[in-house]
């Protein structure tokens, strides 16, 4: 009995010990080219926890149209490629990369969504492949007539230049983008409103064009019964506490830089804020605020209270992402069907060109290690199957799943889709794997309303107007670590000067605190991140372009 | 046991009496073999890791590649911004736990020990355990069931913030307020592990002599005489105890909860040491920077314990070591 006793606690102690010293390394196998099946681990998020695996009806879709499109390219028998997705849910993402990179264990192919120093760290150490010169790759043999050039990559030739800039590191590109729209921003207003003020001589045009159309409009919104109900229960513009929404927008409209400029007289960069442009704007947001156009509790209304107050008619203009108009005219319908809603994506500053605010263009890029894409051919075969996956097939397929099954197609050829959970889970979030860079795609859905199918002409318009941000490559440590109480400083401080809290002086003042906490270090890490960039020199100096310098009032 | 210590011993009895003594509990030893492997596996050998708060290290990067940078990260995090912030928050938060929170335990136990129906008490007992074992993200939902703003004035918001609404007029952003989230922390704090927290004490209650009780009794001591000459003095010892292990974790204000509570209207006040540190080291892998936050750290935290120690022995307690 005793001696039972003690082998037990022997066999626990042994057993706690051992466990505690057991570590979980899993090693990762390369990918199989010899095989009929390779297998290619892809690391991406999800926005949902069920999120579809090698069971789902579309991934076997998927696999067998690369398996068939891979033994086309190599002459050699695949039966699939099989894509073993592994989904991190989105909020976590960020943590995930950061572990792999921590623990130096990667899938073959890994989603990186936040471009922070760790990142470009890696990008310069190597950690990654260097995949720059692949995207334009040309090879004879692969000369056809829809591929006149001999792209080895013809879908991945397609990626925007400009969007690979964004996510270069030393102008080097280590990564394909998930591609999202460039020219989202838009302004979405009462169009019935502007009409019935047109109609009753108030206003001249349907459609405001010029920074002037949209100052009359402001004002015949608040001042002369838009909504023809007799009373004066009407105001412009909505804004919320996220003032940056109108605010940068109508920055970009009036002259100001995106993010960063360049200083010419100063000779150094500086935060637009700082900027001729952006105080202009927010010095027409203040005459509109002091003349009631703007909602009188616009520093404390919740950005979520934005639509309702929109559609229930007491405001007329909300600028932020142009597809709001979409979802508002959609919602407005059944509290007033007589109300129209239309958006545009810019007014001009009299006859200058149109200026808009643009996105970055992507949410994340997949960067292959060389730790589990060891070889060279390697890295062609899943440069191949990842090119492949931006195809039109594959890129419905994650968008639509299966015609037939989870999709039909209506008369003018656009997809109806079969909107039953059962189905939709065999392909949502398949459309945060893909990146559809070689976009835009010939199958869509209907427009659900008017506003929609111009939202998509907002976008498509919007993109060649689109002002870069100068420093969209670059990050800056000052701001990870110091980024939170410099945001609170100008974002209290616009606030203020736009509700008449503040004056120029005031605001001068705000600007001299940030700059005091950090901010010049911020400037200083950005300054020196692109002097240091090899891309931005021309001839041996450094160059910055003509369209980065912008006038600076502080 | 002992007869076979003594079996072993005989035919060895060259090896010095140590190793004897070894070999004869060894039993003992096998059991104290996990815990020492614990602290050496992940409490001394991971000390090299301070290093890493000397180099500009990044997650990913070859640790001997990165490059030396002296005191640097320690100088670019006090001197930046944040630390006042930091600190500021941190501060309050820790503050408001060890003067509101810290109490509660010890007055539930002394409650609880009060109680002279025993089927009562275990039931009471138990009952206030069961929210330690609510997980924090549970926590914070039900939380925002209650304290959520309406939208608009149409739907009705949570329960709390509509009753605060009735009784006062206005509607209060508490998710949103900058000093009212503090106030829902540390609610959220007692409502969790207050319960827990009289365990240790309850422990100690049961610990003290009966027979004193009895001879104060004898004496004519009222309840709560009794309870404050004889029960409140018993359990010193352990509130002073817990109290310095508390001021050991004056900086630590857990990252879960603030995490969850953490809206960009909150994020000024509730940002604290140990959300920077998540944000900046696990989040964007800056580990250098995060570890050298890290180790300030714990060197304050080193700090408070041993002061607090010394204040206890200087006021005649025990004190920890």
């Amino acid at each position: 009995m005793k001696n039972w006793k003690r082998i037990s606690m022997l066999v626990l102690a042994t057993g706690l010990a051992a466990s505690s010293l057991a570590g979980c390394g899993e090693t990762k196998k390369p990918i199989d080219l010899n095989s009929k099946t390779p297998s290619i681990e892809v690391m991406t998020s999800a926005n949902k926890t069920n999120s579809p695996g090698q069971e789902s009806p579309v991934v076997q879709a998927i696999e067998k149209h690369l398996g068939e499109a891979m033994s086309e390219k190599y002459g050699k028998q695949y039966d699939k490629v099989i894509l073993d997705i592994q989904w991190v849910v989105s909020t976590a993402y960020g943590e995930k990369v950061t572990a792999a990179l921590g623990a130096n264990e990667y899938p073959n192919v890994m989603l990186v969504t936040a471009r922070n120093s760790s990142i470009i760290q890696n990008s310069k150490h190597g950690t990654f492949w260097d995949i720059t010169d692949y995207f334009q790759k040309k090879d004879d043999k692969f000369k056809s007539e829809e591929n006149p050039e001999g792209y080895v990559y013809p879908e991945l030739a397609k990626a925007n230049p400009v969007i690979n800039k964004n996510i270069s590191v030393d102008g080097r590109i280590s990564g394909i983008y998930r591609a999202r729209t460039i020219g989202r921003q838009g302004m979405t207003y009462r169009r019935d409103w502007v009409e019935n003020l047109h109609k009753k001589g108030v206003l001249d045009f349907d459609e405001p064009k010029t920074l002037d159309d949209l100052d009359a409009m402001m004002k015949a919104f608040t001042e002369n019964d838009p909504d023809g109900n007799g009373k004066k229960d009407t105001y412009g513009m909505i804004v919320t506490t996220f003032l940056d929404g109108p605010l940068n927008n109508l920055a970009i409209w009036m002259g100001s830089p995106n993010e960063w400029g360049y200083d010419e007289e100063a000779g150094e960069w500086k935060p637009w804020f700082m900027s001729e442009g952006y105080f202009d704007a927010m010095t027409k947001m203040r005459e509109w605020y002091q003349a009631k156009y703007i909602n009188k509790n616009m520093a404390t209304m919740d950005a979520n209270d934005w639509d309702s107050e929109f559609l229930n008619g007491y405001g007329g203009i909300q600028i932020d992402v142009a597809d709001r108009a979409r979802r508002n005219a959609t919602n407005i319908a059944e509290k007033n069907p007589n109300a129209v809603v239309d958006v545009i994506g810019y007014v001009t500053d009299g006859d200058a060109d149109p200026r808009v605010l643009p996105t970055t263009g992507y949410m994340g890029y997949y960067v292959l290690p060389h730790q589990t894409v060891e070889t060279e051919e390697e890295l062609d075969f899943v440069l191949s199957v990842l090119d492949e996956c931006n195809s039109e097939e594959v890129v419905d397929l994650c968008n639509y799943g299966i015609e037939g099954t989870h999709y039909t197609l209506d008369e003018n050829g656009k997809a109806k889709i079969i909107s039953e959970d059962s189905l939709t889970k065999d392909y949502q979030d398949l459309n945060q794997f893909s990146m559809g860079l070689a976009g835009p795609y010939q199958l869509t859905t209907a427009y659900a309303n008017k506003a929609a199918e111009k939202v998509q002409q907002v976008y498509d318009e919007n993109e060649q107007w689109a002002v870069m941000n100068p420093m969209a490559p670059y990050t800056s440590d000052s701001y990870a670590m110091s980024g939170t109480q410099l945001d609170a400083i100008i974002a209290e401080a616009k606030t203020n000067y736009i509700i008449g809290n503040l004056d120029e002086a005031g605001y001068k003042k705000a600007i001299d605190q940030w700059l005091k906490m950090d901010g010049d270090l911020v400037c200083q890490d950005y300054t020196e991140a692109y002097e240091n960039d090899k891309s931005n020199y021309k001839d041996g100096k450094l160059y910055i372009p003509e369209t980065s310098k912008y006038k600076f009032r502080f | 046991m002992a007869k076979n210590a003594a079996a072993v011993a005989a035919p060895t009895a060259k090896k010095s009496k140590k190793w004897v003594q070894i070999k004869r509990d060894k039993w003992m030893y096998a059991l104290l073999l996990p815990g020492t492997l614990y602290f050496i596996i992940f409490k001394i050998i991971p000390l090299w890791g301070i290093f890493i708060s000397m180099k500009t290290y990044y997650a990913g990067v070859d640790f001997m590649e990165a490059d030396w940078v002296g005191l640097s990260n320690f100088i670019k995090f006090f001197s930046s911004t944040s630390f006042i912030m930091l600190l500021k928050n941190t501060l309050i938060i820790s503050a408001m736990n060890i003067v509101f929170f810290f109490p509660l335990p010890i007055i539930l136990a002394l409650l609880l020990n009060e109680i002279r129906l025993q089927w009562y008490k275990k039931a009471l007992q138990t009952l206030v355990y069961v929210p330690h074992f609510v997980s924090m993200v549970v926590i914070a939902s039900i939380t925002f069931m209650l304290l959520k703003e309406s939208s608009n004035d149409a739907q009705s918001g949570g329960a709390i913030f509509e009753l605060v609404k009735r009784i006062n007029g206005t509607g209060e952003s508490w998710l949103g307020g900058k000093v009212a989230i503090y106030w829902v922390l540390l609610f959220q704090n007692i409502w969790k592990e207050s319960g827990w927290g009289t365990i240790i004490f309850l422990a100690a209650l049961a610990g003290v002599d009966v027979e004193q009780y009895e001879a104060a009794i004898v004496d004519g001591a009222s309840r709560l005489q009794q309870l404050i000459y004889i029960t409140v003095p018993a359990i010193m010892t352990t509130v002073v105890t817990m109290f310095i292990l508390r001021m050991g974790s004056v900086l630590d204000t857990g990252y879960e909860q603030l995490i969850l509570m953490q809206n960009s209207l909150n994020k000024s006040s509730t940002d604290t040491f140990d959300t920077y540190v998540y944000n900046i080291g696990r989040v964007d892998g800056n580990y250098g920077y995060s570890t050298a936050v890290g180790l300030f750290k714990s060197i304050v935290s080193l700090i408070c314990i041993q002061s607090a120690n010394r204040l206890a022995k200087h006021a005649g307690q025990a004190g920890l070591f």
